[in-house]
């Protein structure tokens, strides 16, 4: 089954053929890659590294492709068709974690925030690479190996503010190329709602807040996905979600490797996945779990960017919304 | 419908807000609003109210409630559920003498994780922001 | 699979499990009555999908949740909470009493427990309309009541309600 990719029209960087002299011109190696990955039939084995705490972890999957299809696989499968997002649990089936309906998700331009610098070749699972180093504040947090042919990621690493190692992501083996490559079956209608996008003027104003947060981050979406309103801000390179639910926080209902820890004097639950951190904390009688796959310090950062306290309070908005309604029938009031 | 402009209008100024009357209906009310200080009073209170319910947000259900009542078999069930007999078709009037009742929410976790990776994988490279989604993870509490 | 193109119980608890509970939750008032609405109205939805029309699944849970709270208001044969005299044409006190400022932080939680305090005819047709965003026709349908009397519960519950909400 093909689909119509649109984030080829949705990206603004150019493409041709990229020599390392070149390379330095164009100036996202993340869409590049992205591009890359759309077109080009691959197949392979990945290793992906992770940091809990200070435990480096390590696993092992498979990925694999085509015609704008991607299939990872582990002890569960994680599908892209598209812009659609889905993933399978095993005696679960299918479920729909981001509709095609939706898009893709918007992303501010890199180099606002980061320099972008060509490091010279490598070679990883065998092929040349371009090997480019992405700066924040002068410091190297991420090095990108992108292959020198068709600009497929094939290692990415990342560093935390003193650069040591936090997250990697390597093909051990990879075939590029067969375009015999059948893409992998798109799975029958998954059952689980997917999140809708919201207009902000949808989210009530007591959540919309903040549009910006620490360390270049901006808001760029809104989402809900049943009682839950995410909040998705992004600095170019990394995307983070901000999620708020409304109640009172039981610790002993988060993920049980948590580590407590507090940023900004403020108490909070820090867990790690393969994917990223997180950290939950509450205000008032407000939960906010903020997730990225960022290092840990700088997660803390922004979480502590994050406001607690509203500017005005609810009565006050309210009152301010009814009054439009009321003048609406009314003329002057 | 009676238009005298004299008669309070009463629940029609609810009808009024809702967007519940024809044009007609509306003119005559908008025209007794005009000239009566007490129904534009009731107006202001009766829309503070509808806008109170309608700003309040949408509520979650106890951590693993859905969860439980759909897949009794999950290894990470609570106490008490575990021990259920298997299958979608287990009565749900069983399991609900089995739910626990708590007085807290909690972040699902595994839940936000996956919809933020779907998300972030949207807009970045897809190869190395979705693999991570297929890793072995387990957010047991 | 009960009926064509009907979905079962467990793929509308996946799809609209909190939106149910959400409802659940704003008629009842808690979450123990919440979990139990909840759960009742998966059982009707069990029974009832050979009768599912497409359209509006949101829509056609709110009237069997609705319904369902209503029946079981009357099975506990509780009389609804008096707070006004039985007198139609009155709404509001004719004291200005109720012009008084709201509280300075009207958490959601207030203004749940005003609605609670609401009889549940009234609290009901509030929260379709207010909370589901049902039509006056489409409440009206759901509880087997005229729209003059929609309009009116509504009227009387949402006075109520911010009254109830006033600082005093």
């Amino acid at each position: 089954m093909k689909r119509i990719v649109g984030l080829v029209a949705v990206a603004a960087v150019a493409i041709g053929p990229a020599p390392l002299a070149r390379a330095a011109a164009s100036r996202d190696p993340l869409d590049e890659a992205r591009q890359a990955a759309e077109k080009t039939p691959f197949s392979g084995s990945v290793t992906l590294q992770w940091r809990e705490a200070s435990v480096l972890h390590t696993d092992q999957l498979t990925v694999k492709g085509t015609h704008g299809t991607l299939l990872a696989q582990g002890q569960r499968s994680a599908m892209a068709v598209g812009t659609e997002r889905l993933v399978y649990n095993p005696g679960d089936g299918w479920q729909e974690l981001w509709p095609a309906g939706l898009g893709a998700a918007r992303r501010p331009n890199l180099e606002a925030t980061y320099d972008v610098r060509p490091a010279g070749s490598d070679r990883v699972a065998g092929y040349p690479t371009d090997a480019i180093d992405v700066l924040k504040a002068g410091v190297v947090r991420e090095r990108l190996d992108l292959e020198a042919t068709t600009k497929l990621l094939l290692r990415r690493q990342q560093y935390d503010g003193r650069g040591v190692l936090e997250r990697a992501f390597v093909f051990d083996q990879i075939q590029i190329g067969d375009v015999s490559m059948t893409a992998p079956t798109t799975p029958p209608a998954p059952k689980q709602a997917a999140p809708r996008a919201l207009s902000l003027s949808d989210v009530p104003a007591s959540e919309r807040e903040p549009s910006r947060l620490a360390a270049g981050y901006q808001r760029e979406g809104a989402y809900r996905q049943g009682g839950v309103v995410q909040l998705v801000y992004s600095d170019g390179l990394y995307d983070l979600s901000l999620f708020e639910q409304q109640g009172a926080l039981d610790p002993g209902d988060l993920p049980a490797q948590r580590r407590t820890t507090t940023f900004g004097g403020h108490p909070a639950w820090a867990f790690s996945w393969p994917g990223g951190e997180g950290i939950t904390w509450t205000g008032g009688r407000t939960v906010y779990t903020l997730m990225g796959d960022v290092p840990p310090d700088e997660l803390t950062t922004v979480a502590a960017s994050v406001p607690l306290h509203r500017s005005t309070s609810v009565a006050h908005r309210l009152r301010q919304a009814c009054r439009g309604l009321v003048e609406s029938f009314t003329g002057s009031f | 419908m009676n238009m005298n402009m004299n008669a309070h209008p009463g629940d029609l100024l609810s009808a009024l807000v809702d967007g519940a009357l024809t044009p007609a209906e509306e003119a005559g009310v908008r025209a007794h609003l005009e000239t009566c200080a007490d129904c534009r009073r009731e107006l202001r209170l009766i829309t503070e109210g509808r806008t109170l319910v309608r700003s309040l947000p949408p509520v979650d259900p106890p951590f693993g409630f859905f969860e439980r009542m759909l897949r009794p078999r999950q290894r990470w069930a609570r106490r008490g559920v575990a021990g259920l007999a298997a299958g979608a078709a287990a009565s749900v009037a069983v399991l609900a003498f089995a739910a626990p009742r708590e007085a807290n929410v909690a972040p699902h976790v595994a839940q936000l994780v996956d919809a933020h990776t779907a998300s972030a994988s949207t807009s970045g490279d897809p190869i190395s922001e979705i693999t991570p989604a297929a890793a072995p993870v387990s957010f047991k509490r | 699979m009960a009926g064509e193109g009907a979905p079962t119980w467990e793929e509308v608890a996946r799809s609209h499990g909190r939106f149910l509970y959400t409802v659940a939750y704003r008629l009842t008032g808690n979450r123990e009555d919440a979990q139990d609405l909840v759960q009742e109205v998966l059982l009707r939805v069990r029974r009832g999908l050979q009768t599912y029309e497409p359209g509006s699944m949101e829509g056609w849970l709110s009237r069997i949740a609705t319904n369902a709270f209503l029946d079981d208001v009357r099975r506990r044969k509780r009389r609804p909470e008096d707070l006004l005299p039985d007198d139609p044409d009155w709404v509001l006190p004719p004291t200005g009493a109720a012009d008084e400022a709201l509280a300075a932080e009207v958490l959601p939680d207030d203004i749940q427990a005003a609605l609670r305090r609401l009889p549940e005819d009234f609290r009901a047709a509030v929260v379709l309309c207010d909370v589901v965003g049902l039509s006056y026709q489409e409440i009206g349908d759901s509880l087997g009541i005229p729209v003059g009397t929609v309009r009116s519960r509504i009227h009387r519950g949402r006075a109520l309600l911010r009254q109830v909400l006033t600082l005093t």
